[in-house]
């Protein structure tokens, strides 16, 4: 674990998925299952946020940094390195107004920096310069999730958050901190079908060098 | 009027734009009614209020917590919010919660061992995990309502079913 647990060890078990006991204080508090269910959701899809995937990682990352979250950080979605996202996009993210990243890049990421910070923040200019680039039901995703991965933020407070070893890879809506629901399994399936390369449950890691 | 200016059919402006994406809107209200629902009542919605308050968020501001209600919270009390740490009305484990929560809300990087060691003292472990889960989910939400510019709502929406419409004495 990257940082100090503020909370008992046998609470914090529960967020790295050792509780064997389900009678146990780490089986009792349900938060580690309800975070990872809650993290399967976004994936671009028919039943989800549908934002480009390449897009919907830089908005993820650039909240991974600004929460000081190690673990997300150091993840990487599968899905959206196959679109194109590099680690020279993703170094720009933190600094992104003076950066040569895209312009519809930058305005979606205005939103997150936005929010992040205050949500009244959110100004006209930055809702209306979002809407050159974005339609409006883009827009709404770029909120919703914008709001949505501020979420590790229980797991910093708490000194559970994993760190950057736990993850350190790919992640593939496969990996098991997704679970393994209906719904995911029908997005797993639309990807496959949409030529997405996605492995198979069990086909082991695809670890990258990182920060 | 929400900034959406396309929304979806529904009772409120919450529906109207959560609505847009039906999956997503049910997956999180789910999660957020079983997240508000493990902590005390009363130490929940005067810290839901209290975020409102610093986020701005004129829907929030127009709900109340039933049980919150039922368990004797009344809306001196709620007045008093920003008095809370000279106001006789609030226990030192409220008060406690209430500086918490505007933390959180406010600059939750800021938060530190000492922060949450206080809190553990004022309420005990498990509750404060599930408070710090609850407060989650609330910002989350809020800051979407002032996102979106929802309205105060004129009747609760279906995914908060334990919540009504602020009745202000005139």
């Amino acid at each position: 674990m990257a940082t100090t647990p503020r909370i008992p060890e046998e609470y914090a078990q529960g967020f790295t998925m050792l509780a064997g006991d389900q009678n146990s204080p780490a089986a009792r508090i349900a938060i580690p299952q309800e975070l990872n269910r809650l993290a399967g959701i976004p994936i671009a899809s028919a039943r989800s946020l549908q934002l480009d995937p390449v897009l919907h990682e830089c908005v993820r990352l650039f909240n991974a940094n600004y929460q000081g979250c190690e673990y997300c950080k150091n993840a990487r979605q599968a899905v959206a390195v196959q679109a194109g996202l590099d680690e020279d996009m993703v170094s720009k993210l933190t600094r992104f107004e003076t950066s040569d990243l895209p312009e519809r890049t930058k305005a979606a990421l205005r939103i997150t920096d936005a929010l992040a910070s205050a949500p009244q923040m959110l100004t006209d200019e930055i809702w209306n310069g979002a809407r050159q680039h974005f339609s409006e039901l883009e827009v709404v995703d770029l909120v919703l999730l914008s709001c949505y991965t501020t979420g590790s933020r229980v797991a910093i407070i708490l000194g559970v958050e994993p760190g950057k070893e736990a993850s350190s890879r790919l992640f593939y809506p496969t990996d098991p901190v997704y679970g393994d629901s209906p719904d995911l399994n029908a997005a797993i399936e639309a990807l496959k079908e949409g030529g997405v390369a996605v492995k198979e449950r069990g086909e082991g890691y695809d670890r990258i060098p990182m920060g | 009027m929400s900034r959406v200016e396309r929304p979806a059919a529904g009772k409120t402006e919450l529906d109207q734009v959560w609505g847009l994406r039906p999956h997503f809107y049910k997956e999180f209200m789910a999660d957020h009614a079983r997240s508000i629902a493990r902590v005390d009542p009363v130490i929940l919605e005067l810290c839901r209020l209290h975020m409102a308050t610093v986020f701005t968020s004129a829907f929030s501001l127009a709900l109340r917590y039933r049980p919150a209600l039922d368990a004797g919270l009344t809306e001196e009390k709620i007045a008093a919010i920003p008095r809370a740490y000279n106001s006789p009305l609030f226990s030192p484990a409220e008060r406690q919660c209430l500086q918490f929560a505007e933390q959180f809300a406010i600059q939750a990087s800021s938060i530190d061992d000492g922060d949450v060691k206080k809190l553990e003292e004022a309420i005990g472990v498990e509750p404060m995990i599930y408070l710090i889960k609850a407060l989650s989910v609330m910002d989350q939400l809020q800051r979407s309502t002032v996102a979106f510019r929802l309205a105060p709502p004129a009747e609760v929406p279906d995914t908060l079913p334990d919540f009504e419409i602020v009745k202000l004495a005139a």
